[in-house]
């Protein structure tokens, strides 16, 4: 398997007040293409800062990450947001769709910054994501009408649509029942093995953990296994 | 277009918010489009007045410091019959020049046979007073004004007759009214009873003039008052006369006269035109100054209230200037902290700080557009209803009334347009280059979105 990701001695602290803190301590990772791996930990352990930092949309204070092979420290921002644009997508807590924007177009959305790609393709892929989710018949209905599940379904149509390296989700089941939760375990599941999509979450939810292949397990910044 | 529905969209989403900052813009533009228009008319007013009623002309030619002294050392530095030719062959050579009038200025008292006054006499051609009356800009900007406010012009006045025309005041003062006019209506009736008693054969219209002529000697002449005019400003509205050149030029002696009078018919760069026709004068050996008409020694007034309206109209600007910037930097900064969570997002799936930072100016530049249309509306309804409305008003330092008139010039709309527009481009840029400057997993967990 070919590697994804790769964080190497990664460290960050935060101000908090007049208290630093340290959120990650000299992490190393690596996540392989096609794995479904979970970081657990209690809050505050440093799940979501290493997710952000796998992600690009934060940057280590020391330490080094690759994703495809490519040294992020020296992009610049600009090259970063395209990194993540191509390689990267993002499944929220709070799903954090644009409400202006109706289910079709939040999807489309990160394929209107690749001008190689024309409107033909964008509808098929735009079209083939909402099919994956199971969100063909809602394609025109505004995120504030629909229920928890299906706008984290919306999510991550919007996060595979671009064909990404890796998927992260924070906390993805977070703010939906334990029913919808399932099902939206059981889509990314599916899409680990149809599509062989990689996905790395952050998650202290037990439902989630139990379908998960690999845990990364950390507490106050440091990996335990 | 895309982005721009979307704008479009974002704007519809918080809609109570915008039409409070759309108002702003709305207001603010108007505001500056008619206090534009506003002082566009009372300048032109202003320059109309010293240009033509007060005989300046765009230009004034004067015997080289003739302006500082001629009233103390008339023959000294008035210009001859002889130098007036001269002047006029270079000027009658230069296309621009419309016309260009003699004018002898001097001091004499003005009687009616009781009682005395000082005055300022200016001769002129009448055809040059009948020129200025009838000017299209005399009669667009001073209808009021374009025509004597009792009586006849002095290129109408029977030639027999020693016509002359007392400003408004002047006429009061002395209890003289226009010949063959209501005397009833502009004469004091104890004055009446001392100086015209009943069966007097001096008509109310009757006055003497006296003074000395340029080489000292006493001179007076009786006249019949024709007209009855104004100077348009009421520091000069009661001692003003105005008589035929040549008979003021009989009356103090001389074939001169004080200053030429050069109406251009293009008066733009007037000091460079000053300069170069003095230079031309005095190329052919005259020793005379050219005097653009807004220079403070030939049109204080004007020049004073030309002043004042620009501090005026800057301290306008800045009001309106900061209203908008605030209300422009509120409505952003409340709508990027509750979109917080947006912005991670776009950022998230990959657009750069410019790529977010565009997507907020075309919602600002569609805020300003809509308010800039609005208000120019606004203004346009504003400024046709006053002017249909014929409101008259007394501005200060000047006589009598004139209508309140809103007249915004094309080139306010669009600068006034452009400088909101930039405005707000430029306010809402600083809002949010500040927010995407912040940490993306910052904005993604925002408490206030």
């Amino acid at each position: 398997m070919s590697l994804v990701v790769e964080l190497n001695q990664v460290s960050k602290r935060f101000l908090l007040g007049k208290v630093f803190v340290d959120a990650l301590r000299g992490v190393s990772l690596k996540i392989e293409a096609g794995e479904f791996a979970g970081i657990i930990g209690p809050s505050g352990s440093g799940k979501s800062t290493l997710l952000n930092i796998a992600g690009l949309i934060d940057e280590p204070d020391s330490g080094s990450v690759v994703l495809d092979s490519t040294d992020l420290g020296t992009l610049s921002d600009d090259e970063r947001s395209n990194l993540r644009n191509r390689r990267i997508g993002f499944v929220f807590q709070a799903f954090n769709l644009v409400s202006v924007l109706d289910v079709y177009e939040n999807v489309e959305l990160p394929l209107l910054l690749r001008a190689e790609i024309d409107s033909a393709e964008r509808k098929d892929r735009v079209e083939q994501a909402l099919a994956d989710v199971g969100l063909r018949e809602f394609a025109r209905q505004l995120p504030d009408k629909m229920s928890g599940g299906q706008r984290q379904r919306a999510a991550i149509a919007r996060a595979l649509v671009g064909h990404p390296a890796l998927i992260l989700a924070d906390e993805p089941t977070a703010n939906l029942d334990s029913t919808t939760a399932e099902r939206v375990i059981d889509l990314m599941l599916e899409l680990n093995r149809k599509r062989n999509a990689t996905f790395l979450f952050s998650t202290h939810d037990e439902k989630l953990i139990t379908r998960i292949d690999r845990h990364i397990r950390i507490r106050d910044g440091v990996l335990e296994s | 277009m895309y982005w721009w529905r979307i704008a479009a969209r974002n704007l519809r989403r918080n809609w109570r918010r915008n039409v409070v900052t759309t108002t702003a813009i709305a207001c603010g533009f108007a505001g500056l489009v008619l206090v534009a228009g506003y002082l566009r008319r009372v300048e032109l007013y202003n320059a109309t007045t010293a240009v033509y009623l007060a005989h300046a002309g765009h230009l004034s030619i004067y015997r080289k410091g003739g302006l500082e002294r001629a009233t103390f050392l008339p023959q000294r530095y008035a210009i001859d019959a002889k130098e007036s030719a001269r002047i006029g062959e270079i000027l009658r050579r230069d296309p621009n020049v419309e016309r260009f009038a003699g004018y002898l200025e001097g001091v004499a008292l003005v009687s009616n046979g009781c009682s005395s006054v000082p005055v300022i006499a200016l001769g002129m051609e009448p055809e040059a007073d009948h020129f200025v009356r009838h000017h299209p800009r005399v009669v667009r900007e001073l209808p009021e004004l374009a025509k004597p406010l009792r009586g006849v012009e002095l290129a109408q006045a029977p030639p027999l007759l020693r016509g002359v025309s007392l400003s408004t005041g002047l006429a009061h003062r002395l209890s003289r009214s226009v010949r063959g006019g209501n005397a009833d209506a502009n004469v004091d009736t104890r004055s009446k009873s001392a100086c015209d008693p009943a069966g007097s054969k001096r008509e109310p219209s009757d006055v003497d003039v006296l003074g000395t002529t340029f080489d000292g000697s006493l001179a007076a002449f009786s006249g019949s008052v024709v007209g009855e005019h104004t100077t348009g400003q009421q520091q000069l509205d009661d001692s003003s006369l105005i008589v035929p050149l040549t008979t003021l030029q009989d009356f103090y002696a001389t074939d001169g006269v004080t200053h030429l009078a050069v109406f251009l018919k293009d008066p733009r760069d007037l000091k460079k035109r000053a300069v170069e026709l003095e230079r031309a004068l005095q190329g052919q050996g005259l020793a005379l100054n050219v005097y653009p008409f807004d220079d403070e020694r030939i049109s204080l007034f004007y020049v004073g209230a030309r002043d004042f309206l620009l501090v005026l109209s800057a301290f306008v600007g800045i009001v309106v200037f900061f209203v908008v910037v605030l209300s422009i930097v509120n409505t952003q900064t409340m709508t990027l902290l509750e979109r917080s969570r947006e912005l991670g997002a776009l950022r998230s799936i990959g657009f750069t700080r410019a790529g977010v930072s565009r997507l907020f100016l075309r919602e600002a530049a569609l805020l300003a557009a809509i308010g800039l249309l609005f208000g120019g509306l606004l203004a346009l309804v504003v400024a046709l209803s006053v002017n249909g409305l014929n409101v008259r008003y007394t501005p200060p330092g000047i006589v009598g009334d004139m209508q309140l008139m809103l007249k915004p010039e094309f080139r306010a709309w669009w600068q006034y347009g452009a400088a909101l527009f930039a405005t707000v481009l430029v306010a809402t840029r600083l809002v949010v280059r500040s927010r995407t400057k912040m940490r993306i997993a910052e904005l993604n967990v925002n408490v206030s979105a």
